[in-house]
């Protein structure tokens, strides 16, 4: 039977899609499947993109046996892709992540031990203090932290002039009467982030309450109704009393700066990039160190490390390339904010006066984030309980409670 | 009676009143998205927020045109959706013939089941897509991506198409085999021409699935060469803050062209949607 044009042309049609689906495919199969041995495929936050093509040139340039490829990825985007990438075994051979991740992936066996890239050369005691034991399980180390930052205290001088006072708040009593005196017409104290990332508003809940005498043990956060209740009241009640922004409920860390930068609010814990950016805009700052309960408050470290996974095809090459990254001048190629390594930080941009508060909170005064599964699985939950508070209709205390009954569950489970 | 024509014009007001609030309700976001992408930096943040800006800028749209990866990742947007509604209507209306037009044994069970991929989480099927996608040595690339994609167009769309064939009586394809047609002449010939429509608005919806899907997109691509558009997205925001302006003006570029596209097939879209309602 003849086939009619219509119907040749749409089997035609069909046929030939079908067959170069089938072709890309066995194309793709052919061309990739080999591997190449000398080539280390390395993820990079697109933020850290171009100080990364810089590394890789110098690198190779050392090493013309081996090739760098750089893929990019986005801030929102890498947790997830890693995730899956580490689960299906399908992995590249060098991941920038953050730090409060790694725990998790360790915990699953997915990372390779990296304890042997540290010595005479890449010494553990010039690493931030507290950074290489946050990253070491049963005796083995998993990253290789590169980028490390603090909150420290950001505040409007002119503002503060302007309310007649001379000096930033040392103590939490201080920072409260401050925050009073400065909250007058458009002004506020401060703000906080109950918007955008969870974890944003917990890390500064986690840093009174660790002021406050709550610890940090083994990457989890060991609470106490009092500290709690404690910090608690300082972020949900200063909303309640006024002094604290009530948009801190849409605010998120841009929005407060930008609210400064503007001149609405007086003070706030910030980190570093937040003065690069006022700077830029040639708006009043200065910094200080955060208030503690007595004297100066401690600081959450969060920051970036670079990981090889345990599946790597070119482990060695991975481990050697992380090498490389860990040396001084290479961390103080690839971070804004501060190097994990203390001999990187004599580097001239880490040296402005406005980072000394930052450089004392960060050496003085910090220990790293939680980084328990347990606990940044709590995180959403913690935050809606500070935001009860902020909004009336809990007391702290009764917040406490259930903050220490959430994170109680959480890590008998 | 008179309470009655009394009663319609208040139950007319009422009518287009919810409608008005639903409209609001709808268009607020999308309307505060619009004027933010030609607010400056500063305006964007002021306090009281005001609607209009009092400074009408381009810059958010020359930041998503001349400094990020956006124009690529729309251009791969398009390819990846024309790939994905092209393949969909392919695998989909031959399964959604054979469906509709064949009896066998467990038809029925089966059609159920492949629609039970629509109401699975994509987080589920994410890794085995992802292991799939790699086998095929497709991960960071646009094929590779679309064929992720049809896990989730193909299940509803087969539905679609089978409820369209369906609703077209067999016996005009069989007055074609009569005539001296064979089945793929009467399928070409009549069937085609028919559901036509169905076709047109199940392709759209395939194109529209795949332009706005995040998850897939973001672990199963990773260079900028095969990054879609709601991926790059996300490149306006940073470790520490976030650029709402270009944001917001990448989202209007991502959001336009298919509002303009619906406007113009939306009568396909709703025939092809109702098509074959009144018959399963």
């Amino acid at each position: 039977m003849a086939i009619k044009p219509r119907t040749g042309i749409l089997l035609g049609v069909a046929g030939v899609a079908v067959a170069a689906i089938a072709a890309t495919v066995v194309v793709n199969v052919v061309n990739n499947s080999g591997g190449d041995e000398n080539v280390v495929t390395w993820w990079v936050p697109d933020w850290d993109y171009d100080a990364a093509v810089e590394l890789v040139a110098a690198y190779e340039a050392d090493n013309p046996d081996v090739s760098v490829e750089i893929v990019q990825t986005t801030g929102d985007t890498v947790a997830n892709r890693t995730a899956v990438a580490l689960d299906s075994g399908n992995v590249p051979d060098v991941i920038t992540e953050s730090i409060s991740r790694v725990r998790t992936y360790a915990d699953k066996e997915q990372l390779a031990d990296l304890s042997g890239l540290f010595g005479a050369d890449i010494p553990t005691d010039d690493f931030a203090p507290g950074l290489v034991d946050a990253l070491t399980f049963d005796g083995k180390t998993y990253a290789m932290p590169y980028r490390w930052a603090t909150n420290a205290l950001i505040y409007n001088p002119e503002l503060f002039a302007a309310a007649g006072i001379d000096a930033p708040p040392a103590t939490w009593d201080e920072f409260v009467e401050d925050a009073k005196m400065l909250t007058s017409g458009d002004v506020v104290g401060t703000a906080w982030p109950m918007q955008g990332e969870p974890s944003d508003l917990t890390l500064r809940f986690l840093e009174f309450a660790v002021s406050d005498g709550a610890d940090i043990v083994d990457g989890a956060p060991e609470l106490s109704e009092d500290s709690t209740q404690a910090a608690v009241e300082m972020i949900g009640g200063s909303v309640l009393d006024g002094w604290a922004s009530p948009s801190s409920f849409e605010l998120d860390n841009t929005a407060i700066r930008e609210l400064f930068l503007q001149g609405r609010v007086a003070m706030y814990p910030g980190g570093v990039f937040d003065v690069a950016e006022a700077q830029a805009q040639g708006a009043p700052i200065a910094t200080a160190v955060l208030p503690g309960l007595d004297g100066a408050g401690t600081a959450l470290g969060v920051g970036w490390a670079h990981l090889v996974p345990a599946k790597s095809a070119h482990l060695d090459a991975a481990k050697d390339f992380v090498a490389f990254l860990a040396e001084p001048e290479s961390m103080a190629a690839l971070t804004l904010t501060f190097p994990a390594r203390i001999s990187a930080s004599e580097d001239e941009k880490f040296q402005t006066p406005e980072r000394v508060a930052y450089a004392e909170q960060l050496a003085e005064h910090s220990v790293p984030a939680p980084n328990d599964p347990r606990w940044t699985g709590s995180v959403q939950a913690v935050h809606d309980q500070i935001q009860e508070v902020a909004l009336g209709r809990k007391t702290a205390e009764q917040a406490a409670s259930d903050i220490q009954q959430i994170v109680d569950q959480a890590f008998a489970e | 009676m008179k309470n009655r024509a009394l009663a319609r014009p208040f139950a007319v007001i009422g009518v287009w009143f919810i409608l008005a609030l639903i409209l609001v309700w709808s268009l607020a976001p999308v309307v505060v998205m619009v004027f933010t992408s030609f607010k400056p930096r500063d305006e964007i943040f002021q306090v009281p927020t005001r609607l209009l800006p009092d400074v009408w800028t381009w810059d958010n749209f020359v930041t998503v045109f001349t400094a990020s990866n956006m124009p690529g990742a729309l251009l791969n947007s398009i390819v990846v959706g024309l790939l994905v509604a092209a393949a969909t209507l392919i695998f989909c209306f031959s399964a959604g013939y054979a469906l509709a037009r064949f009896k066998f044994r467990g038809a029925r069970p089966m059609a159920l089941f492949i629609l039970l991929g629509q109401v699975v989480p994509l987080t589920v099927v994410l890794l085995p897509l992802y292991q799939i996608v790699s086998s095929m040595q497709l991960l960071d690339t646009t094929i590779g991506l679309a064929f992720a994609h049809l896990a989730i167009t193909v299940p509803l769309v087969t539905w679609m198409v089978r409820n369209q064939i369906a609703a077209i009586p067999v016996d005009l394809e069989e007055a074609a085999q009569i005539d001296g047609g064979s089945r793929f002449d009467a399928v070409t010939y009549i069937t085609l021409p028919i559901c036509a429509p169905g076709l047109v608005a199940a392709g759209m919806f395939a194109f529209l699935q795949s332009w706005h899907e995040f998850l897939f997109a973001s672990v199963m691509t990773s260079s900028t060469a095969a990054r879609t558009a709601p991926v790059a997205l996300t490149e306006f925001a940073n470790e520490f803050s976030v650029d709402w302006g270009a944001t917001m003006a990448a989202s209007v570029v991502l959001t336009v062209p298919l509002v303009i596209a619906f406007i113009a097939l939306q009568r396909y879209f709703v025939g092809g949607l109702t098509g074959g309602a009144v018959k399963g």
